[in-house]
């Protein structure tokens, strides 16, 4: 069951529309002629409710299984590339946080390179997308530690 | 009618012809020729991760190149399958069967050939039926009251599930979440904040970017890690680049119909590039006098294929231009661009911003024009592309992603949501999703929900003005009969099965 990709589908589509449902119970529901800030997303959700609720009805009696290679290492190493890049913009600058996702980045492809390839590669492409973003489209990102 | 087409055109080539614009023209289309070659870099993806870069250009230079990336893409896209029998794009899948055929009995060159001219007459008369159609339909669009737009809404999201990859409920579901996640930020009407959590930067609402780069750019990225890479580039000879005069004579009228088609198929919602080459390959096969000839090498399947996809490719910029809605992924990118430059895409654009409207149009036949020099003459180093590992495409991607979003508001929680969408996009593209019904319900969502309260007020809270009214009747009609036929269709696959 729990690797039925239908039932899970709509199981996903419950939860979503019981945290939207939950979050919005609150808001000021109004009528149809004077619709409340709550109105809307509340009938969007209780019509996502609906059709999720369908969809894993369905998917109890479907048998299709989950498609592709999970990539769990790789979701997660990526993940955590992006999070260390947003921690580390502000304080550290571009250089840093660049070098540190690029190189995330290449451990989680999992691609078998040398040391040496990996540190120019990541040299090369942290460089150029600084030259490229900063300096020729002239954003403003703080780009070295200093 | 005349004058006033070339009075249109007029306006649109002095845009276009613009030294930026000729310059950013170029760039989308050769940005477009690459994304189409290489595997595992779609259009929808390289045009939400230079949405941010584009925010400096100003909006008729943001779209002309945007949608050069588009229709670029389905040049390109071409040439990787009839050289390596390898889509590089949805669209292009058709034209693998006749133009990997062809290639292989040495005709590579004529394919190539065929493949550009279809592609470029099909750009040319779409964009004369754009020039023609476009302010009919925008005169028709002004008369439109806030029941019909909010049913014109519907049909394009209900369009888009049912023409859709993914199942019916499978993309409603998506859509729908679309649309709450847009409900997130403060409300315009009684200025309550929603679903924020009290996090100051969803104040605004969620991102655009970080949600389109998440859900395309990153969840394309992780998916592509442990996917095949088979890329042995045919060595045998190319042949002449001229297709014969019996080749000429199958094609050409195979052309035609391709562009009627992909016309036709790429303003409707849901529709695009992909659905149109298919199409209009099922539709010669039924009109050709010897069937059994498809998938053998017939140049009339390339020409059909490829002028569809690249006529769809045009026409679909009207639905968003002329009414403001978007009718798949890569259009609602557009209006994420034309929004982040200060426009709200509707039928007020071709009055009030003539330049951007026609300079777009124009740009295409440009474009075109420029894919054509630039894809037969070079078609060697495009090919030699298909070297390019994707362990080199993938850092490049997540370190466009994240100096993308964030360069757009300098935060740092916009590049964290990239860590959230990312994974979901993978999570639910394995799942069997579609996403690009998430992206038009978030895009369409607040527009869906302003009209709906219009209609309400206007109505004095009663649900029948949608069914009284004849052209929000007949509008919801149609989506009705889209959602039956997809019904249907599942109930007989059911049944055969």
């Amino acid at each position: 069951m729990w690797r039925r990709t239908d039932f899970l589908y709509g199981l996903f589509g419950c939860a979503v529309a019981a945290g939207f449902i939950y979050l919005g119970w609150s808001y000021r529901m109004g009528n149809l002629a004077r619709m409340g800030p709550g109105f809307f997303p509340f009938a969007v959700a209780v019509l996502l409710l609906g059709v999720s609720a369908l969809q894993t009805l369905k998917g109890l009696s479907s048998s299709e299984k989950l498609e592709g290679p999970a990539n769990l290492r790789t979701t997660l190493l990526l993940a955590a590339g992006i999070v260390g890049f947003a921690l580390t913009i502000e304080s550290l600058g571009l250089l840093v946080a660049g070098t540190l996702l690029v190189g995330i980045a290449i451990a989680a492809i999992g691609e078998r390179l040398s040391l040496s390839m990996a540190l120019l590669a990541t040299a090369l492409l942290v460089g150029s997308s600084a030259i490229a973003f900063v300096s020729l489209l002239g954003l403003p990102i703080k780009v070295f530690p200093w | 009618m005349v004058t006033d087409i070339i009075a249109y055109a007029s306006i649109g080539f002095g845009e276009a012809l613009s030294l930026q614009n000729l310059w950013m023209c170029f760039v989308g289309v050769l940005l477009g020729t690459l994304v189409g070659v290489l595997p595992g870099l779609s259009p929808g993806t390289t045009i939400a991760l230079l949405l941010p870069a584009t925010y400096a250009l100003g909006p008729s230079s943001a779209l002309i190149m945007l949608a050069g990336i588009y229709y670029g893409a389905q040049y390109g896209g071409s040439t990787t399958a009839i050289l390596v029998n390898m889509p590089g794009e949805a669209s292009s899948v058709v034209t693998c069967l006749d133009g990997y055929q062809m290639a292989r009995q040495g005709r590579a060159g004529a394919a190539l050939a065929i493949a550009a001219l279809a592609s470029f007459l099909a750009g040319t008369v779409s964009t004369v039926l754009i020039l023609v159609a476009a302010p009919w339909i925008a005169a028709v669009a002004h008369s439109l009251t806030a029941p019909d737009y909010f049913s014109l809404m519907v049909l394009g999201l209900l369009g888009a599930c049912a023409l859709g990859q993914s199942s019916l409920l499978k993309s409603l579901i998506v859509v729908l979440i679309g649309i709450l996640l847009g409900t997130i930020g403060t409300d315009v009407n009684s200025g309550a904040q929603r679903f924020t959590l009290g996090i100051a930067e969803l104040f605004d609402g969620l991102g655009f970017i970080p949600l389109a780069i998440g859900l395309f750019g990153i969840a394309e990225l992780i998916r592509g890690v442990g996917a095949q890479e088979d890329r042995s580039v045919l060595e045998q000879a190319r042949g002449g680049l001229w297709p014969s005069r019996e080749e000429f004579h199958r094609s050409f009228p195979a052309a035609l119909r391709g562009t009627a088609i992909g016309s036709l198929l790429g303003a409707l919602p849901g529709g695009g590039a992909a659905v149109s080459s298919l199409a209009a390959y099922g539709i010669e096969m039924k009109v050709s006098r010897d069937p059994t000839r498809f998938g053998k090498g017939a140049p009339e399947g390339v020409a059909a294929a490829e002028s569809a996809n690249n006529a769809a490719a045009q026409t679909a910029f009207v639905p968003l231009l002329v009414l403001g809605i978007p009718e798949n992924a890569v259009m609602a990118l557009m209006a994420g661009a034309m929004i982040m430059n200060g426009l709200q895409p509707g039928p007020n654009i071709i009055a009030s911003q003539p330049q951007l409207f026609w300079g777009v149009v124009a740009s295409m036949w440009i474009g075109n024009l420029m894919l054509l020099v630039l894809n037969l003459p070079l078609v060697g180093i495009w090919a030699s592309l298909l070297r390019v590992r994707f362990w080199i495409l993938a850092p490049i991607i997540a370190l466009v992603s994240c100096i993308g979003v964030y360069s757009v508001d300098s935060s740092p929680l916009s590049v964290t949501l990239l860590a959230i969408f990312g994974p979901l996009g993978f999570l639910l593209a394995r799942l069997g999703a579609d996403m690009a019904p998430m992206l038009l319900g978030f895009i369409l969502g607040p527009m869906m929900e302003e009209y709906f309260r219009r209609a309400m007020i206007l109505s004095k809270g009663d649900l029948m003005t949608f069914v009284e009214r004849p052209i929000s009747a007949s509008i919801l009609l149609i989506a009705a009969a889209l959602v039956a036929f997809r019904v249907i269709g599942a109930l007989r696959e059911r049944k055969a099965s």
